[in-house]
């Protein structure tokens, strides 16, 4: 184990640099959110997934998110 | 065989049913099916309702000789009060059609929690209030038990399931689930539909299992209308489907250690199923593979520049894989977390008819691409793991070494692929219309065990009747037995070894 952490540590991380989107974009994105969350919430969004009748393809997906490509 | 001869002989047999005979029989022989499965002489693969019917789906293992059995009538001699797999399949079968199975000892609705406004979906439909019907857990009686309620929704980013446990202090005296929360009507939505958009449902039935899916239902469809599907097809098929089950035993043995807290084994197993995503999404264009396998063949093309990607993947894990066994092997507090939790017993295995690595690693053998022998299964080198501790760790060590065995068949499919016909049409042939009432069954084996498809289609080409049973369904009740005495904190252990589909169960 002692060598797979090593190996790991000397090597380039798995991760990849998120998308650059137009910083522009990602402010007008941003605000539009903002204003429905508060609009239909009342305060800033958070997301909690619930499953109610997915085929688990979407959680899978979710989860790879996680994995060490995107590390979200 | 003879057990099952004897009670073909004994029905009316039904024209237009391939692969497998169907016998519609009486009362009297239905119960002499009940005492083959009493008598283990046969394993119960699917018992299921149709309009005004019942058929029950029986396996002979010895010979690998499958015969369905059909009971007419509104109510019929009940299977589950001699053998208990098939209890919650009857409990459905009253959920979705209000037929009787006669002396059920478990009358409590199964799949039906009374939201849906209507009872009795695919019978005779009745309007319901729609309110929730309260549900009467089993009684659990002792001094110093507590119960803890978990779910349906979980902590985490998982299908939604009730587990209710009764626990003596840390240690688990019975755990009974409660499922049916994404009971989504799909086979109400295969009534009536073309058989394209049935396949697009059977691919939606479980996503980690889409392929396996889509290829269960294409298979049940083609012996149903007599067709051939292009050999090189045939091959890519089983190229996805063993793509779907290296990522997902990838997942799972990740996922597994991430229990024991072992997040290391969860990002490098996270890693290798990432890699095996990305390589299905170069070569069919979906990380998942959905709608790839068509009735009549296949949807996608392996383009000739991306059997590169296969073989990078091959090489990858069979770099980085070993060290990872290795360290699964070698940590004694991982270790000690999965070896001899959750033991299930390989009688329970044997009565269950558990399938893939649930029923592999209590030491049964059945894997249905020997058993049913599907193309091209026939003609490639494999083995099928099997071992027999039926803990958690024989469970791993299941999918350790059928992911080995699928490095090797997708090695092996890569170099022998047939080359297409013609640049058209040789992936996908057309279907056509029967002109007559047509039956089709088939069993695929998917990553975590056998998909069984019946499939009826009128002579208009449209789907009458499509049943599709998840392995889940004999391996769900099996993790209620082997938690039974391990404590409350294996349970996460336990559930994963199992990873049982909510989805596919609940339909």
């Amino acid at each position: 184990m002692r060598r797979l952490l090593l190996k790991n540590l000397l090597r380039h991380p798995v991760t990849e640099a998120a998308p650059q989107p137009d910083d522009a974009a990602l402010a007008e994105l941003a605000a539009s959110l903002d204003r429905a969350a508060r609009r239909k919430l009342g305060r800033s969004l958070a997301i909690r997934e619930v499953d109610a009748g997915s085929c688990n393809g979407c959680e899978l997906e979710i989860h790879a998110l996680n994995n060490a490509f995107y590390d979200l | 065989m003879a057990a099952l001869t004897d009670i073909a002989t004994k029905g009316r047999q039904v024209e237009g049913h391939r692969p497998w005979p169907r016998v519609v029989v009486t009362k009297e022989v239905w119960r002499l099916a009940i005492q083959e499965l009493v008598e283990a002489r046969a394993t119960l693969l699917g018992l299921w309702g149709d309009t005004g019917a019942a058929h029950m789906a029986l396996l002979d293992e010895a010979s690998s000789d499958i015969l369905v059995v059909t009971v007419e009538g509104r109510e019929f001699p009940s299977v589950g009060k001699l053998h208990p797999p098939a209890i919650r399949l009857e409990r459905t079968i009253r959920d979705l059609y209000g037929m009787n199975p006669v002396g059920l000892p478990d009358t409590r609705p199964w799949l039906d929690h009374g939201v849906w406004g209507v009872k009795h979906p695919l019978g005779a439909r009745k309007r319901s209030s729609g309110r929730p019907a309260p549900y009467a857990f089993l009684k659990v009686e002792g001094e110093a038990l507590h119960q803890i309620a978990v779910g349906p929704v979980h902590a985490g980013i998982i299908e939604p399931g009730h587990f209710r446990f009764t626990a003596n202090g840390e240690t688990v005296v019975r755990l009974e689930e409660r499922l049916g929360y994404v009971h989504k009507g799909i086979e109400s939505l295969m009534t009536g539909a073309s058989i394209d958009k049935a396949a697009r449902l059977a691919g939606r039935v479980s996503g980690d299992s889409t392929v396996a899916y889509a290829l269960a239902f294409a298979r049940a469809v083609e012996a149903a209308l007599g067709v051939e599907v292009p050999p090189r097809a045939v091959w890519l098929r089983a190229l996805m489907a063993e793509l779907e089950r290296l990522a997902n035993h990838f997942g799972d043995i990740g996922a597994i250690c991430n229990d024991a807290s072992f997040s290391l084994m969860y990002a490098e197993c996270g890693i290798l199923r990432e890699r095996t995503l990305r390589a299905s999404n170069a070569c069919f264009g979906h990380r998942l593979m959905r709608d790839r396998v068509v009735p009549g063949g296949v949807a996608a093309e392996l383009p000739t520049d991306r059997v590169k990607d296969l073989r990078a993947l091959v090489e990858t894990v069979r770099r980085r894989f070993p060290e990872l066994i290795e360290i699964y092997d070698n940590t004694a507090s991982l270790q000690d977390r999965t070896v001899t939790t959750g033991y299930l017993s390989p009688s329970l295995a044997r009565e269950f008819g558990a399938g893939g690595y649930v029923g592999r690693a209590s030491g049964r053998a059945f894997d249905a691409r020997k058993a049913a022998s599907y193309p091209p299964y026939g003609e490639l080198d494999f083995t099928v793991p099997v071992f027999d501790k039926g803990d958690v760790n024989a469970r791993v060590w299941v999918r350790i070494r059928e992911i080995e065995q699928s490095l090797g068949l997708i090695e092996q499919i890569v170099e022998r692929l047939p080359e297409g016909v013609s640049p058209e049409g040789a992936l996908r042939v057309e279907l056509g219309s029967p002109g007559e009432i047509r039956e089709g069954v088939a069993l695929v084996e998917a990553f975590r065990g056998d998909v069984l498809v019946s499939v009826r289609i009128d002579a208009d080409g449209t789907i009458a009747r499509c049943h599709l049973r998840d392995p889940s369904w004999f391996q769900w009740p099996l993790l209620e037995a082997v938690i039974e005495g391990n404590i409350v904190a294996d349970f996460p252990l336990c559930n994963k070894s199992f990873n049982c589909s909510y989805s596919g169960h609940d339909l």
